[in-house]
Order: C-alpha cells, then sequence, then structure tokens
C-alpha cells in the first residue's frame, strides 16, 4: 500500500529521518513508537506530503505521493489542530469532510452519530464551532472526521493524548473495530496501548529505523525494556 | 505591579508582528503614522486661514466647532468598525495576584493607546494654540474641556458599544445604511447636519458648565465600565462571537461548481465567522460609498475619466483588493487538511478563483443604482469588472502561488496588516496603475472608446485563456506548497 525508499529529511543539515525501506501493507495497525524528536510526527508528514523529503521517495499504492494526489482521495490523517476548520461547528466539519468523499449529509451524520459515546453530549448538537472545544475534544472530533470516507489509508499521531482514560479505552476499540482492509498508522508514547492494539510495532529513534517487528514477535515487557532508562 | 503591567503593555507593542515580523511593514506602518500626523498638523495649521478666505463673515471658533462636531460624529463610527479593544490582553493576569478593580482599570487606561485618540491631538493641540487661545482667550477652556472630552467620550462610548453589540453585528448595516442616507440628505440640502452641530456646538462652548458635559459624561461611562468589566473578568468569559448575523448562511447554488463549490461554501463560512474576514467584508461593503465623496465635489470631477476608472476599480475589486490579497493565508490554520484530503489543488485555487469572481460581480450589481448619479459610472464600472476578473485576481492567485504568510482570520480586525509581505504590496502598483496606463494608451489613440477597449480586450483575451492561466497558478504553486505550507504552520 504505502512504500518508502531512501527517505530522509534534514532541516539546516540536521539528519531528523532517515529510513531507507519501509512497507506497509493492507490490513497493518502500525504502531510507531519513539521518544521525541525520534521522528513520527515527520515520517507521517513525508506520507501525506506536508514536507519535502530531503530525499528519497513515499509512494502510495505505487504512486509517489508529492508527484499525483490521487492518495488524497483515499487517505484521512488527523495529526493536529492544522486538520481542523476551526470557525466550523463540529456536525459542519463531518459534512465537509463527508462531502469531499461524495458523501450526503445524512449519510456521514448516520456515520458519526455511532460515536455519541466518546462525544459524550459535548460534541453533537452543541453549537459550538471547533475553536471553542476543549483540547481533548477537538481531538474526538479529529480523529472521527479521519474515519469518515471509509478510506483505505487512516494516520493518526498521538491519538490517546489528552483523552481521558475511558475515551482512550473507546478509541482504542475504535481502532481493532475499523482496521479491516485499512492500513492503519498510528503514533503514541503509551506503550500499553500499542502493545494491546496494533499488528506491527515499529520504533524510531533519532529518526532511525531501530526495531521493525510483528506485535507476535515482541512481548509488552521487552517493548517497556527497551525505554527504560539505563 | 501597576507598573509591571505598563511594561509588558510595552513589551507588547514593541514586539507586536507588526513591528517586527518583517522591516518593510514596520517602515510602512511607520510611514504611515507620520503621513497622518503630518496631515492632522497640517490641518491644524492650515484650516484657519482657509476658513477666512472661504467664509470671511462667519465666525472662525463656529465654524471650526461645527466641523469638530461633524468629526466627532464620523469618529464614533469610524471607531465602531475599526477600534478594536485589548480586553483579552488581561488573560495571562487573571490567575495571578492582581486585583481584579487594578485589571479594569488597566484595561480601561489602555484604550487610551489607541490611534483614535492620539490622532486628534495632533490636530487640536497646534490649532489651539494658533487659532483658539490668541483669539478667543474667554472661550479657550471652553474649547479644549470640550475637545478632549469628546475625543475620551467617543472612546469609552465606543467601547461600551463594542461590549454591548460584540454579540449582534447586524448593527453594522443599520449603520451603513444610516450613513448613507444621511450622506444623501445632506447633499440634496434636505437636511444639514452640519448646521445643528454648528450651533449645538456654539451653545456648548459659551458655557464652561456645558463644554464640561462631555468629561462629565465620560466619567460616568467610566465608572460604569469599570463595575462591568470588575464582574465581567474571568477566564470563561473569553469564548469567541457565535451566532452573528448571517453567519450560518450555505449558498447551495456553489455545488453546482463541483469538487471547487464545497470550497467555496467553506470560504463564504470563514468570512462570515471570522472577526478579521468579516471585516475586511465590513470594509468593502463601505466602499460602496466611495463614488457619494465624488457627487458632492464639483460635478466635471465626475467626468474624469481616470477618476471614473479609479471609482470602478475600487467599486468592482475591493473584496479583491481586501480579501483576495491573502488569498490562502485565510486557510493558514486548517492548510495541513486542505493538502491533504479528499480536495486536489487545482480544486482550491478554482474556489477561490470563482468566489472571489462572484463576489466582485455582485458588488458590480450592487453598485448598478449609481447609473442615476451618473451613467458613466455603470459603464466604467464594467470596464473595471472585466479588468479585475481578469488582470486583479489573477494577479492575487499568481502571488499566493508563490509566497504567503499565516493568518489567524479571528485576530485582528479592519486594520491588522498579518499576511501582508512586501510582495503584497508592491504588486498593488501593478494593479493599480495598470489601467490608467492601458487607458492613456488607447485613449490618444480613439479617444474614451480607444481607452476603454485598451483595457477591456486584454481583459476579455485572459478571461478566454483562463484555463491555462488557472493551470499555471497550480503549476506554480506545485513548486511552492511545501514552503508555503510550512509558513502557514509556524504560530
Amino acid at each position: 500500500m504505502i512504500e518508502i525508499n531512501n527517505l530522509r529529511k534534514l532541516y539546516k543539515r540536521v539528519e531528523v529521518l532517515n529510513i531507507p525501506e519501509l512497507k506497509f501493507e493492507k490490513g497493518e495497525i502500525i504502531g510507531i513508537v519513539g521518544n521525541n524528536g525520534a521522528g513520527k510526527t515527520t515520517l507521517f508528514s513525508c506520507i501525506l506530503d506536508l514536507i519535502q523529503a530531503s530525499a528519497g521517495s513515499v509512494s502510495s499504492k505505487g504512486k509517489d505521493v508529492s508527484q499525483t494526489e490521487d492518495w488524497k482521495k483515499y487517505t484521512a490523517a488527523f495529526l493536529d489542530e492544522g486538520f481542523l476548520i476551526g470557525f466550523l461547528k463540529p456536525e459542519e466539519y463531518f459534512e465537509f469532510v463527508g462531502k469531499l468523499h461524495n458523501l450526503s449529509p445524512s449519510t456521514t451524520m448516520e456515520f458519526v452519530q455511532q460515536f455519541e459515546t466518546i462525544f459524550n453530549g459535548e460534541i453533537l448538537g452543541k453549537k459550538k464551532y471547533i475553536r471553542d472545544l476543549s483540547k481533548g475534544n477537538q481531538k474526538k472530533v479529529g480523529l472521527i472526521s479521519a474515519l469518515i470516507g471509509d478510506p483505505e489509508v487512516v494516520i493518526w499521531d498521538e491519538p490517546f493524548s489528552n483523552l481521558d482514560p475511558s475515551t482512550q479505552l473507546r478509541i482504542r476499540g475504535l481502532i481493532s473495530d475499523y482496521s479491516a482492509n485499512k492500513t492503519f498508522l498510528i503514533s503514541s508514547h503509551d506503550l500499553d496501548h500499542i502493545a494491546e492494539v496494533c499488528t506491527r510495532i515499529i520504533i524510531l529513534d533519532h529518526g532511525k529505523l531501530v526495531k521493525d517487528v510483528q506485535r507476535s514477535e515482541i512481548s509488552k515487557e521487552a517493548l517497556v525494556a527497551f525505554f527504560t532508562p539505563v | 505591579m501597576k507598573a509591571q503591567l505598563l511594561k509588558h503593555a510595552w513589551l507588547e507593542f514593541t514586539r507586536s508582528p507588526a513591528l517586527t515580523r518583517n522591516i518593510v511593514q514596520t517602515v510602512l506602518i511607520g510611514f504611515f503614522a507620520l503621513y497622518f500626523i503630518f496631515l492632522m498638523v497640517g490641518a491644524a495649521l492650515a484650516l484657519g486661514p482657509i476658513l477666512k478666505d472661504m467664509l470671511p463673515e462667519q465666525d472662525l471658533l463656529l465654524v471650526a466647532g461645527g466641523l469638530l462636531g461633524y468629526y466627532f460624529v464620523m469618529d464614533i463610527l469610524m471607531r465602531y468598525f475599526i477600534q478594536k479593544f485589548p480586553a483579552l490582553a488581561v488573560k495571562p493576569y487573571l490567575p495571578l495576584p492582581f486585583k481584579k478593580s487594578g485589571l479594569s482599570h488597566y484595561v480601561l487606561f489602555r484604550s487610551l493607546g489607541s490611534f483614535f485618540n492620539l490622532l486628534p491631538l495632533f490636530f487640536l493641540v497646534p490649532f489651539f494654540f494658533k487659532e483658539i487661545l490668541p483669539v478667543y482667550p474667554d472661550k479657550a477652556l471652553n474649547f479644549a474641556l470640550f475637545s478632549i472630552g469628546m475625543v475620551l467620550f467617543n472612546n469609552y462610548l465606543s467601547l461600551g458599544i463594542s461590549k454591548y453589540m460584540s454579540a449582534r453585528s447586524n448593527w453594522a448595516g443599520i449603520l451603513i445604511i444610516g450613513v448613507m442616507a444621511l450622506f444623501f440628505l445632506e447633499y440634496n440640502g434636505y437636511f444639514s447636519l452640519f448646521n445643528y452641530l454648528k450651533d449645538g456646538v456654539a451653545v456648548i462652548l459659551a458655557s464652561p458648565i456645558l463644554s464640561g458635559i462631555p468629561l462629565l459624561l465620560t466619567g460616568g461611562i467610566y465608572l460604569y465600565l469599570h463595575r462591568f468589566f470588575k464582574q465581567e473578568l474571568y477566564l470563561e468569559k473569553t469564548q469567541s462571537q457565535q451566532n452573528l448575523f448571517g453567519a450560518n448562511l450555505s449558498i447551495d447554488g456553489f455545488d453546482r461548481f463541483g469538487d471547487a463549490g464545497k470550497l467555496m461554501n467553506l470560504e463564504l463560512k470563514l468570512i462570515l465567522r471570522s472577526k478579521r474576514a468579516r471585516a475586511y467584508l465590513m470594509t468593502s461593503g463601505l466602499f460602496v460609498l466611495y463614488p457619494l465623496f465624488f457627487v458632492s465635489m464639483e460635478s466635471d470631477l465626475m467626468s474624469n475619466p481616470y477618476l471614473l476608472l479609479m471609482v470602478g476599480l475600487f467599486l468592482t475589486g475591493m473584496v479583491g483588493i481586501n480579501h483576495g490579497q491573502i488569498l490562502l493565508s485565510w486557510n493558514s490554520l486548517h492548510f495541513d487538511l486542505l493538502m491533504s484530503r479528499g480536495n486536489t489543488i487545482h480544486d482550491i485555487f478554482k474556489a477561490k478563483y470563482y468566489f472571489l469572481a462572484l463576489a466582485c460581480i455582485l458588488f458590480f450589481v450592487i453598485t448598478i443604482p449609481y447609473v442615476f448619479l451618473n451613467p458613466k459610472i455603470l459603464l466604467y464600472s464594467a470596464v473595471m469588472l472585466l479588468y479585475n476578473l481578469a488582470f486583479s485576481l489573477f494577479s492575487y492567485l499568481f502571488l499566493a502561488s508563490y509566497t504567503a504568510l499565516r493568518v489567524d482570520p479571528n485576530e485582528g480586525g479592519a486594520m491588522s496588516f498579518d499576511g501582508f509581505g512586501i510582495a503584497h504590496y508592491l504588486i498593488m502598483f501593478p494593479i493599480m496603475g495598470l489601467p490608467f496606463l492601458l487607458y492613456l494608451g488607447g485613449s490618444t489613440f480613439g479617444g474614451e472608446t480607444g481607452g476603454l477597449l485598451a483595457i477591456v480586450l486584454p481583459s476579455i483575451l485572459m478571461l478566454i485563456f483562463y484555463k491555462s492561466l488557472l493551470n499555471s497558478v497550480v503549476n506554480n504553486f506545485r513548486t511552492h506548497r511545501h514552503k508555503i505550507a510550512a509558513a502557514f504552520r509556524k504560530g
């Protein structure tokens, strides 16, 4: 589905990302972990063509993402507030995103309403603009919007941070429920969640890929041990 | 404690983006400030001799008083649309051990640092010492009391108004219609606001007690606002405006533009729901009144083709100049979404072009009634509409495909220049200058018809090649997209 080749990103001659080769397939839930500055968000931004790679390329379905725009039709991401439209109400935002996937407003709302337990009565029908929602509620809106239109690739950057414990568990449930036939990429600092939900785990450190294993090949203890300071 | 607050206010000013982000803008702002000060001081020195020359039989104090009254009426209107009040600037201090009462005084005091309060002083002080004090020593004190009182009164009154009206700006429309009606009545001689003001101010200036009334009223409003702010200064009260008039407007007709239509409805909501974009729209709306400034002048001025071109340029192109110049910057805060999901870059630019083009056409239609004032206004507006659709809009599109700066559309108002870089200032020269050059060239061969054709023909040619122009804008943007998207992320 997604293929990364000799991808390098430098900021003022400091290398922040260097990945010789990496492939993500359909049906995989890939958890990317790494300390601050490991390059997780940089990697996501390259996959979404939001930043220019210094060298190498990312292709989606065999086409270079920086050369075509086809991938935009089947890729959905929520990295940060830059993906939210603050002056819209949540419903309008969902409908807008739905329209981008040629869904009618009613179809979109029908889809979105099933997440009411996650929204906890604080998002739909509140007549608040997204810019006036709390950080946690903004995050819920962004995460759910990335599921609209049944995209084949979903990218969530730190989906668990800023959320209450119950919602974290619900979001974790969503990942398993909605990952069929999708390439699901998430990053997180929460090793527990990653170990619990991902089918494949990738560890980045200072821009380099240091571990790429199937979930079955690594125990949670080994994962925690990897990040335990010596 | 108070000294700390004042020091922070000073730092906020000297470190404000307008003064630090780019040098060209700082220089330009400094230049404008000096220009206005120069105008004010110049007016103060020249007004006396001019009035004595034009109306030798009239009492200078009376006429000047009437003019001042007129100015203060206009001032309150201008403040309503443009002046911003730094109420939210105290938010970070609320959890700190400052007294609410002190913070409230601070908010009220800071509002005095506005352009609107400082500028009239550059007129009033020299005028007072040159014309009033030497000639009317007995009324000088009254004049000083009255004029300073009015500046303060207007400041706090508009602060009060903005606090009350901020939830509903439907008033703006009523105000605009009111001003238009006033202009019309005054121009046609049905009603003279000026005469009423002149007589009123004359009565006031005759008595020190009456002259002190504005100051007294100011005191009253100040105390009232102080009590209001003391109670209202809470962290939770800082929610943004909602349910403004028309904020839920959505135009289904945009859907006929396909994928671009979805983005056009987004643009509409952006304008209606963001403070600055809304303020820009208001300014564009005010420019509809622009020709009224000329009708009150001598009528042969209205037959000057260059003046008519300028009127046409602004009537149909103001939305472009205001809103279109920082085309993509309006979407800074959600640009990553636009760049990665669903729509293509081509959709984005197509939506921007159609939206602005429809706005230009809408303004053209609104101003058709000017045909009753002067049929030529319609002709020249139509010519300039074509020019704006072709040359102006594509200039903004091309500019946006090269460079852009981050803008928070909900920050600032009609007088904020965030998002404008040197290129945005420079591009105004060809946009504003070209129609005059084309006309000049054309008219030397074919008179007025030749001049107008020299503008119309190239514009139509550009519109014929609309598709390839749009494609080259898109291709150009593709080369610069990462740089622009990165600029939008810098908060």
